[in-house]
């Protein structure tokens, strides 16, 4: 799993199936001081983070092929947690 | 998922069989000032991608594509491909904290 920061999200109309209706977040991956690491990737995200909110990102593609309930989906990062502010 | 701006297309003359039906599109991945709307360089740093499509992204569309082995996962039987279009992106909301 990764340490990663929402900055953003995208819109797209035209997709594959088994994204259509999940909000698709735009991910700043952090290292363990909470610095920038590398170029943003999106991930789909169940929780409805906030902007900005520092959330913990699963890179497993069978995670997130259970949660969509496709075997055919494409995706592979998702949000399984918000970090605490605190942390 | 990366973002990434379709800059070509490949046309094969023989190919998979379950390459029939998607097209190839050479994509080059979005750099952090390009989330931000820069523009694209002509020439740009790190190397593009071959992506299989299946949305019909035309040159200059910006679009989402996954790699490994989750971008072989919508085809039937084994597929070989390393890189998928998932999506083709409308808007970018990129707002990283100042």
């Amino acid at each position: 799993m990764q340490y990663a920061r929402i900055d953003g999200s995208i819109v797209a109309a035209a997709c594959h199936p088994s994204m259509s209706g999940w909000r698709t977040v735009i991910c700043q991956p952090l290292d363990a001081e909470g610095r920038e690491e590398g170029t943003p990737v999106l991930a789909i995200d169940p929780l409805g983070a906030a902007l900005h909110q520092r959330v913990i990102m699963s890179t497993d593609g069978a995670t997130t092929r259970q949660v969509v309930g496709d075997p055919h989906t494409p995706l592979r990062n998702i949000i399984v947690g918000i970090a605490d502010p605190a942390t | 998922m990366r973002l990434g701006t379709v800059i070509g297309r490949i046309t094969l003359t023989q190919q998979e069989s379950v390459y029939s039906g998607s097209r190839l599109v050479v994509v080059q991945p979005l750099s952090r000032e390009q989330f931000a709307g820069a523009a694209m360089q002509p020439l740009a740093k790190g190397s593009s991608v071959i992506a299989i499509d299946q949305l019909g992204a035309n040159v200059g569309t910006i679009v989402g594509f996954t790699e490994g082995a989750e971008a072989s996962q919508p085809f039937k039987e084994d597929a070989p491909v390393d890189a998928y279009i998932a999506c083709l992106v409308d808007r970018i909301l990129y707002q990283p904290p100042r």
